[in-house]
């Protein structure tokens, strides 16, 4: 630790440090690792050790011994539990509810985030930064705590919106059929709106302004601007 | 197409939202509702740690698998 309290040494008047580039490249690699360190550490113990320590569980099963009254044990199967998971409906059937899901769900809540971005786009900077606070609000509730938010207003009793709708005559319910994948659907667009309008109105403001002149020059209005300039040549996040 | 990247990531992994929304409509959401709730129910309810790791890695692959032709596609599409 002695080099570091020395007064640094101009490179040029000192021509053994110049005669030895290599080893000045690996003491930075070796102060770059320390400075890693950290990270690398709580990465490999929550990250790389937790998959490698769930892959070896994957490759065993639980064995009950004599007649499925002594004790189980836990052997190795190779990879028998992966076959049984290709042939597992339940498995392959929620996955793919939740991939036919996500992709009418994502694709409502980006058109809808694309569709504020570009209004957030349009207005004056002081109003922007307003409606982007408030519009980011339900990403930085904690996922949990906003579920059970919107669990209260789904509820079947007690919730303030059957209410409301029950004064008036009609009576709907958030789940079963269509309306359980709308209620879902509608909370999680709830809470990824404001966070995804974010990452569009960035691509958007990275965009040249001399573009959206040229296009008014042409005439164009700033509907039209929105889309043949904003979103076509909008870089990277969105399109 | 970073949104849509993030968010199809996010969404195979979804858990919490419809485990807490089970409490008021277990009849809708069953308990293999999402992967990862199917992967859940198998670990701490049936107690198969086995089978639920290796479920997970499979969800794993199968969220790679997407993400990546995804990203294909979309990439595709902008040059």
């Amino acid at each position: 630790m002695s080099t570091l309290t020395r007064p640094p040494k101009v490179a040029t008047d000192s021509p053994v440090r110049r005669s030895s580039p290599r080893r000045a490249g690996s003491r930075g690699a070796r102060k770059g690792l320390l400075f890693a360190l950290p990270f690398l550490l709580g990465f490999l113990a929550t990250y790389v050790v937790p998959i490698g320590y769930a892959f070896s569980q994957s490759l065993r099963e639980k064995k009950s011994s004599g007649l499925g009254f002594g004790p189980t044990r836990v052997v190795f199967t190779g990879f028998s539990n992966f076959a049984s998971i290709l042939g597992d409906g339940d498995f392959w059937s929620s996955t793919l509810r939740t991939l036919l899901f996500s992709a009418a769900q994502i694709t409502v809540m980006l058109g809808l985030a694309l569709l504020l971005a570009l209004l957030l786009d349009g207005v004056a900077a002081r109003t922007v930064r307003f409606f982007r606070a408030a519009l980011l609000i339900p990403y930085v509730v904690p996922a949990v705590v906003s579920t059970v938010m919107w669990l209260f207003l789904y509820s079947p009793t007690g919730s303030p919106l059957l209410d409301l709708a029950h004064r008036a005559g009609t009576d709907v319910t958030f789940f079963g059929g269509l309306n359980t994948y709308l209620s879902l659907g509608n909370l999680l667009t709830w809470q990824g709106i404001g966070f995804n309008m974010i990452l569009i109105s960035a691509s958007l403001q990275a965009l040249p302004r001399e573009l959206y002149e040229a296009a008014r020059l042409d005439g164009a209005r700033e509907w039209r601007i929105a889309w043949s300039v904003k979103i076509p040549t909008s870089p990277g996040s969105w399109c | 197409m970073l949104t849509g990247m993030f968010s199809l990531i996010g969404r195979l992994q979804l858990f919490a939202e419809p485990l807490l929304l089970w409490q008021i409509a277990p009849e809708s959401i069953t308990t293999d509702f999402t992967p990862m709730m199917e992967i859940y129910d198998k670990a701490f309810k049936t107690g198969d740690y086995q089978y639920a790791a290796a479920e997970s890695l499979v969800l794993a692959v199968v969220t790679g698998i997407l993400a990546f032709v995804f990203y294909r596609v979309t990439n595709r599409n902008m040059s």
